[in-house]
């Protein structure tokens, strides 16, 4: 009987053999512009990484009071914009070419939990700033989490907590899941446009 | 440097019965729109030469 990393790395390779995961060349219907921004997504989740690490190392005195804090501050709220901008938009594609089809139920369901986790984050960081702006979210936050039930062990007023969320434990969870999503889109690849013959099925005759 | 926006005042906001929206989101969901619309019409960068190199 083999071992247990034996079966992990014949599993793996079998499900992801290196020419899937690494492919030479994409499909020809790949060079419509729709499908860059899911690599876009990811090139404004590298930007909101890299611009928080910088802001975590330095602090917030730093971020408030510094040119250079208000710059990398800067950095770190646009690329969050741009990050929900493209992931919205590489949404609504994937939602009209059905990109479920094929077995591809758990990369459509993955990217879903990603968007509904990226929620949170971003959230947690608006209360993270540490000025009046996240008093004031902190504040109204609170009965929303409260009317919810939660409000005992995620509470919106404690900085440390938010903060530990914010920097930890939603963006490791942000980067499992992005990384699942792109083995899982490696995997089974990328969802072919609808045949045109299934969409004529759909097309009803006018009454004559 | 000032701002090219000056945001050194409330919010606007657009309210139509029970619709209410600040302009700033309004711009942004009318901008996704806009752009979603655009890309359907366009190529990736740089699949032209590509395609030009898969030919020769």
């Amino acid at each position: 009987m083999s071992s247990w990393t034996a079966r992990l790395r014949e599993t793996y390779l079998r499900n992801l053999p290196p020419e899937k995961l690494l492919p030479d060349s994409q499909p020809a219907y790949m060079e419509s512009a729709i499908y860059v921004f899911g690599a876009l997504t990811i090139g404004a989740l590298f930007t909101i990484i890299a611009s928080g690490v910088i802001l975590a190392l330095k602090g917030p005195t730093w971020w408030h009071t510094s040119d250079i804090g208000h710059f990398f501050n800067s950095v770190h709220l646009w690329a969050v914009e741009l990050f929900f901008f493209f992931m919205v938009i590489h949404l609504w594609g994937k939602f009209w070419m059905s990109a479920w089809r094929g077995g591809r139920s758990r990369v459509w369901m993955s990217g879903t939990i990603c968007f509904l986790v990226a929620i949170p984050t971003a959230f947690t960081g608006y209360l993270s700033q540490q000025n009046f702006d996240s008093q004031w979210i902190a504040t109204q936050g609170k009965d929303g989490m409260n009317a919810l039930g939660v409000g005992s062990f995620f509470n919106v007023l404690n900085f440390g907590q938010m903060y530990s969320y914010h920097v930890v434990l939603l963006p490791a969870a942000i980067m499992a899941i992005v990384g699942l999503h792109l083995l899982l889109v490696r995997r089974h690849g990328i969802v072919p446009p609808i045949p045109l013959a299934d969409l004529a099925a759909t097309v009803t005759e006018p009454k004559a | 440097m000032a701002a090219i926006i000056n945001l050194n005042h409330p919010a606007h906001y657009v309210h139509w019965h029970f619709f209410q929206m600040s302009v700033a989101n309004i711009t942004v969901i009318v901008l996704m729109f806009v752009v979603f619309a655009i890309v359907l019409w366009l190529r990736a960068p740089g699949t032209r030469r590509a395609r030009a190199e898969r030919k020769t």
